[in-house]
């Protein structure tokens, strides 16, 4: 018996953001399917890989191109049906077995109001996910500084859970949520390739 | 709806074919749902119905179905449940759980028992990840960033959460028309996701007299934390809940 995890952007046709499949015999053997090819490895994601939440501020300053926007800004339709127009910033690295790769910027909206960009960087070794960073996030005003601070650690340890850990679901919703999952693919789409 | 869903099955290696065919069908269903209710899309039925360019009964019949489930939330919950905002028609507040809550019989009807759907934070759970274990959900904490606030198991049941921890209150006490600002969050663990959302939605607007209704609503188990951080949880949810020392 094994587990798939399938999560998707419900506004978004077709979009698949995480898709893995684990071995359900008690180890945590996941591995993302949108690695194929790749060794599962036994490998146990700590709590030290939701790298994001220690420390998200200094991060930001690394990708100067993705200012976000500022509050208040106004989008002529509903955003989350918009694609991440960004290209990833930043070329594969690649060490034995080992990857980090960036995902595409994303604009994390709430109804017709645009907070700033979601970006992440993965790094995957032997198909599994070992850490999550956000290097980029809204922090254009104090409000968004805040819950950025907040729910970016939480989608970080949410992703990293899904491969295995004793928890299985978070409850508790993040509008930055979509935005977070969005990225993650993208990275994982150049991990693949 | 702008939101992330996601489903997590388990399932034999052979079934895969039937996993990802199951999980089709869901989230179309969750696209269909999004064109008739989005109070963001100018087509939807809810749109077009609020700016009078469509009636009643020209609307999908699921309309009716939502806000009969609509009037009867309200009445359980004494008005605090409210499918109007702004003079204008918006069911949204019940929408999300209620869909994923049918994406999930979705599953279970395509011999799918052991799933987890999760709809932007907003938990249907059926079965278990593996045999002998429920689904462990864990509680974000509206204020800590670094911890949940709870970790429940549920096997059939569902776990929804509603906070101001987001964007601002949005949240609006419709007898007083002002943001609710004594929770920061209320979860709320029950049989059925429709309303374990609706109920979280509507205790965050009743504030902490929220504790005392949930004495006559059976079945469904709540934790309120506070802005301070001082939290609630009723007898039944710290029965239920890991709760962290």
């Amino acid at each position: 018996m094994r587990r798939a995890i399938l999560a998707f952007v419900a506004t978004v046709a077709g979009l698949v953001v995480l898709l893995s499949f684990k071995t359900a015999s008690g180890k945590s053997t996941n591995r993302p399917v949108a690695l194929a090819g790749t060794t599962p490895s036994d490998q146990t994601a700590s709590s030290d890989n939701s790298a994001p939440s220690d420390n998200p501020a200094p991060a930001a300053s690394s990708t100067p191109s993705s200012q976000p926007s500022q509050p208040g800004q106004s989008t002529p339709t509903q955003t989350p049906t918009q694609t991440p127009t960004k290209a990833p910033t930043k070329a594969p690295t690649k060490t034995a077995g080992t990857k980090t790769v960036t995902g595409s910027s994303v604009p994390v909206t709430e109804g017709f109001r645009t907070f700033g960009n979601v970006q992440v960087q993965v790094t995957v070794s032997n198909g599994k996910i070992t850490k999550l960073v956000a290097v980029d996030y809204p922090n254009g005003d104090p409000r968004s500084y805040e819950i950025s601070r907040y729910s970016i650690p939480v989608l970080g340890q949410e992703v990293l859970s899904a491969q295995g850990t004793s928890i299985d679901i978070v409850s508790g919703a993040t509008y930055t949520t979509e935005a977070y999952a969005q990225s993650v693919q993208a990275a994982l789409d150049k991990a693949k390739s | 709806m702008g939101t992330v869903v996601s489903f997590d099955v388990s399932a034999d290696d052979a079934d895969e074919l039937a996993v990802r065919a199951a999980v089709k069908v869901a989230v179309e269903w969750l696209h269909h749902v999004d064109a008739v209710f989005s109070t963001y899309r100018p087509d939807s039925d809810i749109s077009r119905l609020n700016n009078g360019e469509l009636s009643l009964a020209a609307c999908s019949p699921l309309v009716g179905q939502v806000f009969e489930l609509c009037s009867d939330v309200a009445r359980e919950t004494r008005g605090y449940f409210s499918s109007t905002f702004a003079g204008r028609l918006d069911p949204t507040g019940l929408v999300k759980g209620w869909s994923v809550e049918r994406a999930s019989e979705l599953l279970r009807d395509a011999g799918l028992p052991n799933h987890c759907v999760n709809g932007g934070g907003d938990v249907c759970a059926r079965g278990g990840p593996d045999p002998g274990r429920g689904w462990s959900v864990a509680i974000t904490h509206p204020l800590r960033r670094d911890g949940f606030a709870a970790v429940v198991e549920v096997r059939d049941g569902a776990v929804a959460t509603s906070g101001t921890t987001e964007r601002g209150l949005h949240v609006v006490n419709p007898f007083t028309g002002r943001p609710a600002t004594q929770l920061a969050s209320v979860t709320v663990v029950g049989p059925d996701l429709t309303r374990a959302d609706a109920y979280a939605t509507a205790a965050l607007a009743m504030g902490d007299a929220a504790r005392e209704w949930f004495d006559e609503i059976a079945d469904y188990e709540a934790l309120a934390i506070a802005p301070d951080g001082v939290g609630w949880a009723t007898p039944g949810f710290t029965s239920i809940a890991a709760l962290p020392t």
